[in-house]
């Protein structure tokens, strides 16, 4: 044995000994996780790799019998329109739903966090619609733009807008920004309580002096709440995209996916193909995708935020 | 830079707690004020309507010529320093000190020039690209300076400005602060609770209690001839000791009777209740012809000085003496204390100071 070679056997076993003693120091601690680790790998970890490996078959739902194809389901979505068409109605649907969220959020949590008359009240009041079940939310839209009898219609009528009514969600073209506006009714309120939380940190102090300093109400909106809500917002828009991404309930009460699949998402496909149509192999593979398309979203989105050295 | 005038202003919370009652101040072009009391006194609530942060309720505050009464803080050309200091901490110490001057509209370079010239002038030029975060209390304080400095306001306003700093730092940043001031001379109201800061740093001391204005004077004046009881006992550390007196006519002075002593004077005032007061510095222990006999209960040794706590032989006052720190008693020691009729202050049933004329006493008592 050379000499570096005996270094190195050193080295490594002095580290190892060092994690050994290291787990024996900590033994009741990693005890007391064991038991959530065990839970986690059962119901996150097994899925996971459960929903990989039959992505690499060909395997219909209602038989026992699986064939082996490699890669050959990936090929395939790579190679359809479909998956590029659901890759811009997922994206469409995400990005209009967070953003709204976000933004509305923003702004009822800036007006509550203000002196307002009844404040507790609406505090309490926003928080509704989230504490509603979302197939019941869906229902509710799915009246409210109802093209006969839905309110929507009716006051636009009223109002003179439209000279008769219009079917929303029977349009191809708008349909999705009907199931939207629903989305973003259900996802505000949480996205508002989280900014307000973060809003309430931010030291009244700062405020005073921004004003001294000749600041206007939008400069310090820009200047200090922005910036001081900055990890907040980041953790809220991660939380609700990685949420608007899964988001199931909503668009299929409200549409199915339809009309003619315009508002169907990647989630939706992937019932359809996976559980409606029995092609668990290939839903696998479209959920493959899907996870890692949402994995590769958080770490870059975490990556740019967080450029600066600065911890969440 | 501005004169601020202050009429009859009060400041009423949900129409029932009064903060401040009729203050009547003008603090002088260029002048160190300094307003100080007890906490809930008021004084951060009149330097908060100064600054525009709270209204006023009642009365008028003008800054040189306008009444600022309904004038946005943004639009009042001052500077603030608060206690917390209030950096915002997402931006460097450039970026905190040029803030008010882009929101101003100044250009880029006047902007540099002037955040470098405060930079320099606070010893801080290094810090300018470090966040709050890095810095340490005192740096972080100076960061708040230079904010205010470089806006070139008409008034500073300074809340409390070195109370979370240590006590070396404290007497540093006072000095520094008196110096930029005079430099500067920009009018300055400066809010503390530590009369010592008041003592040291004001032109004129401003004093509150409950929201009432108790004296407006340089500190000297404050500590020779405290227009009132609370004055008197508010300033000056240790604070005077307070006895209740009867005065009455005797041998052509007064007598003054007390459970714990008595003494004739020769002093020219109606006869009837008093309170005295005699500062601990004042009190001589030993004296020949001393008139209070106490017992040392302890000794506190601070360098320069002893303080003695006492108790009257009779009556059980407590009494404090401040001595030269040669006289070191020990616990237990009979001293008698004795005073300068000069350094007596007298204060009538309502707490206010009644004038001491001497006299020539016909028989010695």
């Amino acid at each position: 044995m050379s000499l570096a070679e005996e270094r190195t056997q050193t080295g490594d076993d002095s580290r190892l000994a060092q994690s050994a003693a290291h787990v024996k120091r900590n033994r009741r601690a990693y005890l007391l996780i064991a038991p959530a680790a065990v839970f986690l790998v059962a119901v996150v970890g097994y899925p996971i790799l459960e929903t990989f490996r039959l992505s690499l078959y060909r395997s219909p739902a209602d038989s026992t019998i699986e064939t082996f194809v490699g890669l050959q389901h990936y090929v395939d979505i790579f190679n359809s329109d479909i998956f590029y068409r659901l890759l811009w109605q997922t994206g469409r649907w995400v990005a209009v739903g967070v953003a709204g969220k976000t933004l509305l959020g923003l702004l009822i949590a800036v007006h509550l966090k203000g002196d307002i008359r009844g404040r507790k009240f609406f505090r309490t009041a926003f928080l509704i619609p989230w504490g509603i079940p979302y197939a019941i939310s869906a229902v509710v839209f799915r009246w409210i733009e109802h093209p006969q009898f839905g309110y929507l219609n009716a006051i636009l009528l009223k109002l003179g807008v439209i000279e008769q009514g219009i079917g929303i969600l029977g349009n191809p073209d708008i349909a999705w920004l009907g199931v939207v506006v629903a989305d973003i009714w259900i996802g505000t309120p949480f996205m508002a309580i989280i900014f307000l939380a973060g809003l309430q940190s931010i030291p009244q102090d700062l405020y005073e002096a921004a004003a001294i300093d000749g600041a206007e109400r939008w400069h310090q909106f820009r200047y200090i709440t922005l910036p001081q809500l900055k990890s907040v917002i980041l953790m809220a828009t991660l939380l609700s995209t990685i949420w608007t991404f899964v988001s199931f309930d909503v668009i299929w009460t409200m549409t199915g996916g339809g009309p003619i699949s315009t508002t169907a998402t990647l989630v939706i496909h992937i019932y359809q193909v996976g559980l409606q149509n029995g092609n668990l192999g290939l839903g696998a593979a479209y959920s493959v995708i899907g996870f890692l398309l949402l994995l590769l979203f958080a770490v870059v989105y975490l990556r740019v935020y967080t450029r600066g050295g600065e911890e969440l | 830079m501005s004169q601020v005038r202050l009429s009859n202003v009060s400041k009423e919370y949900d129409g029932d707690i009064l903060a401040v009652e009729g203050l009547d101040l003008t603090v002088d072009d260029g002048e160190f004020v300094v307003v100080v009391g007890p906490s809930g006194c008021g004084k951060s609530t009149t330097l908060r309507m100064v600054a525009g942060l709270e209204t006023v309720t009642g009365g008028e505050i003008a800054i040189g010529e306008n009444v600022v009464n309904d004038v946005r803080p943004q639009d009042r050309n001052i500077a603030m320093v608060f206690q917390s200091y209030a950096l915002y901490p997402h931006m460097t110490v450039r970026e905190n000190m040029s803030f008010g001057l882009r929101l101003a509209g100044e250009g880029d370079g006047e902007v540099r020039d002037r955040v470098e010239d405060a930079a320099e002038m606070l010893e801080i030029s290094e810090l300018l690209d470090d966040l709050p975060k890095q810095l340490s209390g005192g740096q972080q304080q100076r960061v708040a300076l230079g904010r205010a400095i470089v806006r070139d306001p008409d008034v500073f306003l300074m809340d409390e400005p070195l109370s979370n700093l240590d006590a070396k730092l404290r007497t540093q940043m006072r000095t520094e602060i008196q110096r930029i001031q005079e430099d500067l001379g920009v009018t300055t109201v400066y809010v503390t609770h530590d009369q010592t800061e008041a003592m040291t740093m004001a032109d004129r001391i401003v004093i509150l209690n409950d929201g009432k204005l108790q004296q407006v004077d340089p500190p000297e004046r404050c500590y020779d001839e405290p227009n009132n009881e609370f004055v008197a006992g508010f300033i000056g550390s240790p604070s005077m000791n307070f006895f209740e007196v009867t005065a009455t006519d005797h041998d052509g002075g007064v007598r003054f009777e007390s459970p714990s002593f008595e003494f004739t004077l020769g002093v020219d005032i109606p006869s009837g209740e008093y309170t005295l007061g005699v500062r601990p510095e004042d009190l001589t222990p030993n004296r020949e012809g001393g008139y209070v006999e106490t017992v040392v209960d302890v000794v506190e040794p601070v360098g320069s000085d002893n303080f003695l706590y006492l108790q009257t032989a009779r009556g059980s006052s407590e009494v404090v003496a401040r001595v030269e720190s040669e006289f070191r008693p020990t616990v237990g020691d009979e001293i008698t204390l004795g005073f300068d009729v000069d350094d007596m202050h007298l204060f009538g049933s309502d707490g206010a100071r009644v004038p001491v004329s001497q006299t020539q006493l016909t028989d010695s008592a």
